[in-house]
């Protein structure tokens, strides 16, 4: 009990932050990027190093030095491809994203629809990409939309299967109390179940934001005539290692981005989940007794 | 007793609540569990009723009965006269947990029933929101439930219980995880907002301080399956106070309860070992 | 009150996600002007061989003829077959093996006029292997893209030089050929093109030799063809004389400057390395010089490749030569 006690306490002062305290706040996240841009620091330095000493031949390992030259000299280049694979990336996201929510209220909601889907959710996922998406070029022509299929076939199952888990994992004894109330099944949905899966949903989302690129970036590959994927595939055929190197930076910007765009999103729709960086489980309302 | 109370048609039409032969079984992990019998009881208007028993005598699931979230297997509830057996909206039910919503403020987890049925959201909050200085949650009207001490969930939840206006509330152990200090303050609290509220409480506890100092009337329920043994009405005076709790009229009840409580819990023993 | 307009975010940020999704599914179409639009799917990446339709493109030889040219890249050289037979584009590049097993197939597709009227596949093996040719090769490893019509030229060739084809390792190492031949993962590839990889080595300074598949007994053939459906043949025949009657003008535009023609692919693709594309162009100048009627095809010759396909098992039946090429929307 006394240790409970004490941690309310503690939640309640960090939740009252004053300004001074913030910058602290912001000074320790930085630290905490600080390790993480240390540890890129370190294998820079021990991939030059070894490119250096070891004399590789630059075709099957460029220096760090020269992938940077070659972000630099082909920034026009990598700009119009980057936008290319932006826009895929982004569009079959949301569309994933907007399918995912969909299916997994499909399936929460409704015992039939969880017979009928789940198998097909499940399935999708032992689908070899790199078999169905040539198809989907000779189905669907050149268009952005093969590459949205692909990057929706993907992406969309993480968030359909986290958005199913967190739609179901309410307490109980919430709805029991929901229906002692008299809630119709909408009201119990918006106002406990919706919100309470937020967290799991945005879990999913964050994964699909990642892997989005990489969808976009095997969509390329099958038929595209620009776009970072198809940059890499020139870049490598013609011996251009540097290029290759650049272009798998612009991506994991790209995925870092995204993904922390997502992060911003989910901490402004679940304002209460803040404060002091405690998370809330679905299943702590109650505490133990 | 009661039986003869209904027989008799003393009073009848006064009853708040009235639980009449309710039996419920059901069936748990290929097990028949038979978790009430024959269960009668009633409130009356303003009344606190407490109901007590040892671990597993089927108290929750009488109040899920009551409120109409759960059917009885057989047997009928009365509310206000009228029957509301597996009817649901009658009355304000506080369950065991604070089951406060984690994103939802405490001024808008106080008015979840009002919207739930269906109040605009704005005139629900200004009706709630004189009461919080009441419930001792002035000034934490947007704070986010993980903010809150124990004590004042507690109290958010019983908002939230009584701003559901009905006249009829059931408290399941509301105090059952909150420690003994912050327990005698809530029943002390809850005391004087009854008597303003003018409700009438049916109340679960296996605390028998608690139920002594809270109660008009016990309800003393056997091991399962659920049954009620003894009738016990207190006739202490009002207002109660915490101090009363070493006054030898509060001793005897307590040691009557306490004897019965005993026995059915050596028998829920003896039928486990 | 900043926390009653949090209350609402769940649903707004989740309706924003929504919309956007639908508005995105929604903005995938576009149109074009009054000109008589073209989709037309090359067989590879943009390299030395397209030079003449890029010239074309840029001099405007396709407006002269009324035509809007939209350029589709295939991820991979196998599909272009299959885009026109599907009807996802109008004219598509392809290599008469690849149409011949296509057709044979029963794909109802028509080559209608030759871009590389030489087989532009070779063997290619390091300078510095010491290998002088396909006798030298018992033994060796063999690195291919995978693509079976390649197999039946090996087993021409060994008959041809007579090498036991048992001896020979065969690796499929997909479409990476110079890097593996760099890497010496083989000893030599089938499958490269003397005119890109071979050029690409040697600016990327491990010089190779080649060897024409042709001087070692495998029949000649046209690497690059254009194909159409057969239902174009039937209903677009204006379409498609226009369409290469522009194509015909870029390729004598790029015989007689091919600097030009260098200049419009680069500034198509600048994904493409300048020195690449020269040396391949240099190279293909000649061979387009010395065609009498540019896409003009010999029949005969396509049915001497017809029967050098059935006689090594590669296709189970002889299509129809009428349906397989045509020379009928070729200008004099």
């Amino acid at each position: 009990m006394s240790s409970l006690k004490k941690s309310l306490v503690l939640r309640r002062s960090s939740s009252e932050l004053s300004e001074p305290n913030r910058w602290s706040m912001l000074a320790s996240s930085a630290n905490r990027y600080a390790l993480s841009v240390l540890l890129a620091l370190g294998v820079v330095i021990i991939w030059q190093a070894v490119t250096f000493f070891f004399s590789i031949q630059r075709w099957l390992l460029p220096s760090p030095w020269e992938v940077l030259g070659a972000l630099f000299s082909g920034r026009g280049l990598l700009a119009r491809h980057t936008w290319v694979t932006a826009e895929e990336a982004l569009i079959g996201f949301a569309v994933a994203v907007a399918i995912g929510f969909g299916v997994a209220v499909l399936i929460s909601n409704w015992r039939v629809a969880e017979r009928a889907l789940y198998p097909y959710v499940i399935a999708s996922q032992a689908i070899p990409i790199i078999a169905i998406a040539p198809v989907l070029v000779v189905w669907f022509g050149f268009g952005l939309l093969p590459k949205v299929i692909v990057i929706v076939l993907i992406t969309f199952f993480p968030v359909t299967i986290n958005t199913v888990d967190g739609l179901r994992n309410v307490d109980p004894e919430m709805m029991t109390l929901m229906r002692s109330l008299g809630a119709s099944r909408w009201q119990v949905f918006r106002m406990v179940q919706l919100p309470s899966a937020l967290p799991l949903f945005f879990s999913g989302v964050k994964i699909a934001a990642a892997v989005s690129v990489i969808g976009a970036i095997l969509g390329e590959w099958v038929g595209a005539s620009e776009g970072l994927g198809y940059l890499i595939t020139r870049s490598s055929a013609q011996f251009l290692t540097a290029r290759v190197f650049a272009v798998i930076f612009v991506l994991s910007a790209m995925g870092i981005l995204l993904f922390y765009a997502v992060s911003y999103i989910e901490r402004l729709a679940t304002p209460w989940a803040r404060r002091d960086g405690v998370r809330y489980q679905p299943n702590s309302s109650g505490r133990s007794r | 007793m009661v039986e003869s109370d209904i027989e008799t048609g003393q009073a009848h039409h006064q009853y708040k609540v009235l639980v009449r032969g309710v039996t419920k079984s059901f069936v748990e992990q290929a097990r028949e569990v038979h978790a009430l019998h024959d269960v009668n009881l009633h409130a009356m208007d303003a009344e606190l009723v407490t109901v007590i028993g040892p671990s597993g005598c089927g108290k929750s699931t009488l109040f899920n009965i009551i409120s109409g979230v759960e059917s009885p297997g057989e047997g009928r509830v009365y509310i206000n006269q009228v029957e509301a057996t597996n009817t649901v909206g009658h009355v304000g039910y506080m369950p065991q947990k604070d089951l406060l919503l984690p994103w939802r403020s405490v001024l808008d987890n106080a008015i979840l029933g009002m919207e739930v049925a269906g109040m605009k959201r704005a005139s629900a909050r200004e009706r709630a929101l004189p009461m919080l200085a009441e419930f001792g949650l002035e000034g934490f009207e947007h704070s986010y439930p993980h903010a809150l001490s124990g004590g004042m969930r507690q109290r958010a939840a019983f908002l939230r219980t009584v701003l559901f206006q009905k006249d009829i509330l059931l408290l399941d152990e509301p105090f059952g995880a909150l420690d003994a200090l912050t327990r005698a303050t809530m029943q002390e609290w809850l005391l004087s907002v009854w008597e303003k509220l003018g409700t009438t409480i049916i109340f679960v506890t296996h605390d028998v301080d608690e139920a002594v100092l809270l109660s008009d009337r016990i309800y003393v329920m056997t091991a399962r399956p659920g049954h009620v043994k003894l009738e016990i009405p207190i006739h202490l005076p009002r207002p109660r106070r915490y101090v009363m709790v070493t006054s030898p009229e509060f001793l005897d009840y307590k040691r009557t309860l306490l004897e019965a409580l005993q026995e059915e819990s050596a028998r829920a023993l003896g039928m486990t070992a | 009150m900043r926390m009653r307009r949090f209350r609402h975010r769940p649903v707004i940020v989740l309706g924003v996600i929504v919309s956007v999704a639908i508005l995105a599914l929604a903005a995938c179409s576009g149109g074009s002007g009054d000109r008589d639009k073209l989709v037309l799917a090359l067989d590879w990446f943009p390299n030395a061989d397209h030079a003449g339709i890029y010239v074309a493109q840029a001099q405007g030889f396709f407006e002269d003829e009324g035509l809007d040219i939209e350029l589709q890249i295939p991820g991979n050289p196998e599909n272009p077959p299959k885009f026109v037979a599907a009807g996802q584009v109008d004219v598509a590049i392809s290599y008469e093996p690849d149409v011949i097993l296509a057709k044979a197939q029963g794909l109802p597709i028509t080559a209608v006029g030759s871009i590389v009227p030489v087989p532009l596949n070779s063997i290619q093996v390091l300078k510095s292997s010491g290998i002088t040719g396909p006798a030298d090769l018992a033994g060796k490893t063999i690195g291919f893209p995978g693509i079976p019509a390649n197999l039946a030229y090996l087993e021409a060739i060994w008959k041809h030089v007579g090498v036991d084809g048992s001896t020979v390792k065969m690796v499929d190492v997909g479409f990476d050929l110079s890097p593996a031949l760099r890497g010496e993962r083989v000893d030599a590839t089938i499958g490269a093109y003397w005119n890109v990889e071979a050029v690409l080595a040697e600016l990327e300074g491990f010089p190779v030799d080649v060897f024409h598949l042709e001087d070692f007994g495998v029949p000649l053939y046209d690497e690059l063809v254009f194909i159409v459906s057969e239902d174009s043949v039937r209903d677009k025949g204006d379409l498609i004389t226009r369409f290469l009657r522009a194509v015909a003008r870029g390729h004598q535009y790029a015989i007689d400057h091919p600097e030009e023609a260098v200049d419009a692919v680069l500034a198509a693709n600048p994904t493409e390395r300048r020195d690449l594309i020269e040396g391949g162009v240099r190279l293909l100048v000649p061979i387009w010089a010395a065609a009498e009627t540019f896409g003009q095809m010999d029949e005969a010759r396509w049915a001497k490749f017809v029967d050098f396909l059935y006689d090594n098992d590669l296709i189970d039946n002889r299509p129809d030569l009428d349906k397989l090429l045509t020379n009928e929307f070729i200008s004099e």
